[in-house]
């Protein structure tokens, strides 16, 4: 699933009528949209850091996000225009409407930096962004004015940290449209639907991406395992040994080898090995059990049995 | 069918973090000068991004980045248990990048170190002259290339060439008759021009890890073939290197003497054996802390999902399995070499 945390409404509208995304009623305290089939859900925060914090929390605990899962924090934000241009700046000039990835944040309050991941291609230019506690002004002598090219929000920082909780650096992704440069008072929903609106296509290309990477990610894992099971049953396994009875029959053989914990870790660590590396393991268990080896008698006779079963397998 | 998973990846080294304190400095200049079109992002301290919690080791060696950062606190290290000394007295290592090119999925490495992005460290000089005031002291032999394969990313820093050049002004003060700087640099890397475009130098020597292709195929992700790692050999040889083939880690699979000795014959059928300085041999071992994190990173690796058996906090296999392993090897080099030129890693003893 892609969890898409936006602070306001106007953030949000477009992304739900893009992807059909319909309210999931049985949220009360923040509102949350969903489409499973796309496996998108949005959840409108409110502005800050406290909400946003609360906000990604919230979803994460709610839907038990996971290593297949990921967060995009997206929205509006103001620009802090460099006084001049430095060698690592983006050397682009800026203007209203422009997106951005956020490949470091800051949050002016404590100072603490963040980096998410930018292991994936996108087609965005990329920008450092301070998270502040209230609306960037000009006026305001808040944010010092430096040589570099900045962005200004007050939330990615906040959904950083509360996204570490649930997610790696990897799994997150931010991004941020100039909407003013320190006059947030004149910017309307309207304008606001509309920025989003108008980078729409690309953030919707980007989101396709990801839900295609997790998907093949996830069919990596399937193919994997189904290599395996496949394995098991057509080269090596008798009925026995299949997908299903597995775990049952390690369970099983563990009770006939009288097995300790510590037998029991180490048989698994064997099987396991036999597996990924195809040594045909069944068929040692078997002319085990033919021979009369298997099931042991007592621990002792158990140990025993480990030990010839372990220099069979390897 | 073929996945296209890896178009979705940005290149290696599309990003560039550099501390802001080392932003100036001339070696950070020259390696970002080799990656024009990177991103550059300014930092604090390279542990802001190397030691992020919640990194995927595995998915980030798909992207590796570049960090450029000053190394602080200890600059060189006594040798591990774990690592060969081979009779040298005072052995130390030192790590001057961390992380590797190279995806060796038995790699200590990645149990190690929370990122699979590489850091580099520019302040060589403080390591040399931390190395200078123990030279006044007392000789060393000195690992540079255990943390990363410093020979395979010469292209992107010219440390290599940094080394050869610091042990070559250190060469005039002797102890005893005996070089005062000993150093080793450990590769698996097969660059035949670098031994064109250098020189060889007393007391710099180049260790070589060599694998069975089947083991190189299945575990050695992106490493040069046995083929061309015997070319690079050869060639170093020819020119008058001071070259340790290195068999270690030896790495089982169910035919393994079939697969070491069809190695064996290649080797001894291209090398000059009596060119070589030494050979080493030892099994696949590692510490149980760095076996659990490797296991939870490649849960489908078969070499990491291997029973290794525990003594002592270190993993390897079982004594039967290991005096095999290295018994067969030892017998066989010891056809072609004098046994003082043969270096088991267990009990550091000459066979």
């Amino acid at each position: 699933m892609i969890y898409i945390v936006t602070a306001l409404y106007a953030e949000a509208h477009p992304f739900i009528t893009r992807f059909q995304m319909k309210k999931d009623s049985s949220h009360t305290r923040f509102q949350v949209f969903l489409n499973r089939e796309a496996n998108l859900c949005l959840i409108i925060s409110g502005t800050g850091s406290v909400p946003s914090a609360a906000a990604v929390s919230s979803i994460c605990t709610e839907y038990g996000t996971g290593p297949r899962d990921f967060l995009l924090n997206t929205g509006i934000c103001a620009q802090i225009l460099s006084e001049r241009e430095t060698p690592y700046s983006a050397g682009n000039p800026c203007r209203t409407g422009q997106i951005f990835l956020c490949s470091k944040i800051r949050e002016q309050v404590t100072g603490r930096t963040f980096y998410p991941d930018l292991l994936y291609r996108h087609r965005f230019a990329e920008a450092q962004i301070i998270t502040g506690a209230r609306p960037y002004e000009k006026s305001i002598p808040a944010v010092t004015r430096t040589d570099e090219f900045l962005l200004y929000d007050m939330e990615a920082a906040a959904v950083y940290q509360a996204g570490s909780y649930y997610f790696g650096p990897h799994q997150m992704s931010f991004l941020k449209i100039i909407s003013d440069n320190g006059n947030p008072e004149h910017v309307t929903s309207e304008q606001i639907e509309h920025l989003i609106h108008r980078n729409m296509d690309s953030i919707a290309d980007y989101i396709a991406s990801l839900q295609t990477i997790l998907q093949e990610a996830c069919q990596d894992e399937l193919l994997a395992k189904t290599h395996r099971e496949e394995t098991l049953h057509t080269e090596h396994q008798p009925e026995s040994f299949q997908k299903e009875s597995l775990l049952k029959e390690l369970e099983q053989l563990c009770d006939d080898l009288h097995c300790s914990r510590t037998m029991a870790q180490s048989l698994r660590q064997h099987i396991r090995y036999c597996i990924l590396s195809g040594v045909d393991y069944a068929s040692v268990l078997k002319a085990m059990y033919q021979e009369g080896k298997l099931p042991c008698r007592d621990k002792r006779e158990g140990k025993q049995c480990f030990e010839e079963l372990k220099k069979r397998l390897l | 069918m073929k996945s296209l998973r890896k178009d979705y990846y940005n290149p290696f080294f599309s990003h560039i973090y550099v501390e802001e304190a080392v932003q100036d400095h001339l070696r950070t200049k020259r390696i970002l000068q080799r990656f024009p079109d990177a991103n550059v992002i300014l930092i604090g301290h390279y542990k802001d991004v190397f030691c992020r919690k919640g990194q995927n080791y595995i998915l980030q060696q798909q992207s590796q980045n570049l960090i450029l950062a000053a190394k602080q606190g200890s600059l060189i290290y006594e040798g591990a248990p774990v690592c060969q000394n081979f009779g040298n007295e005072n052995f130390y290592y030192t790590s001057c990048i961390m992380n590797c090119i190279y995806d060796c999925e038995y790699c200590y490495l990645k149990g190690m170190y929370p990122s699979g992005n590489i850091v580099i460290f520019v302040n060589l000089e403080d390591i040399f002259a931390k190395i200078r005031h123990h030279l006044k002291e007392h000789p060393m032999y000195l690992c540079i290339s255990y943390d990363t394969d410093l020979m395979a990313l010469e292209q992107i820093t010219g440390y290599t060439e940094e080394w050869i050049t610091f042990a070559k002004e250190q060469s005039g003060l002797m102890y005893s008759g005996t070089m005062p700087l000993k150093i080793e640099i450990r590769t698996k890397s097969a660059d035949i021009l670098f031994w064109q475009r250098h020189t060889p130098i007393p007391g710099v020597i180049y260790a070589i890890t060599l694998s069975p292709q089947a083991v190189i195929d299945a575990c050695e992700h992106k490493t040069p073939s046995l083929h061309q790692r015997l070319a690079s050999v050869k060639e170093a040889i020819r020119r008058g290197f001071p070259v340790r083939l290195c068999f270690d880690p030896m790495i089982y699979c169910k035919n393994w003497e079939q697969q070491y000795g069809e190695m064996l014959r290649q080797v001894f059928t291209e090398i000059d054996m009596d060119k070589l300085e030494n050979v080493s041999v030892g099994t696949f071992r590692v510490s149980q802390d760095y076996l659990k994190k490797m296991r939870k990173n490649q849960p489908q690796s078969a070499v990491i999902q291997f029973p290794y058996q525990n003594d002592n906090g270190v993993y390897h296999y079982s004594r039967e399995l290991t005096h095999q392993m290295e018994g067969f090897l030892v017998d066989s080099l010891t056809k072609k070499l004098p046994k003082d030129k043969i270096f088991l890693w267990e009990n550091e003893e000459k066979t």
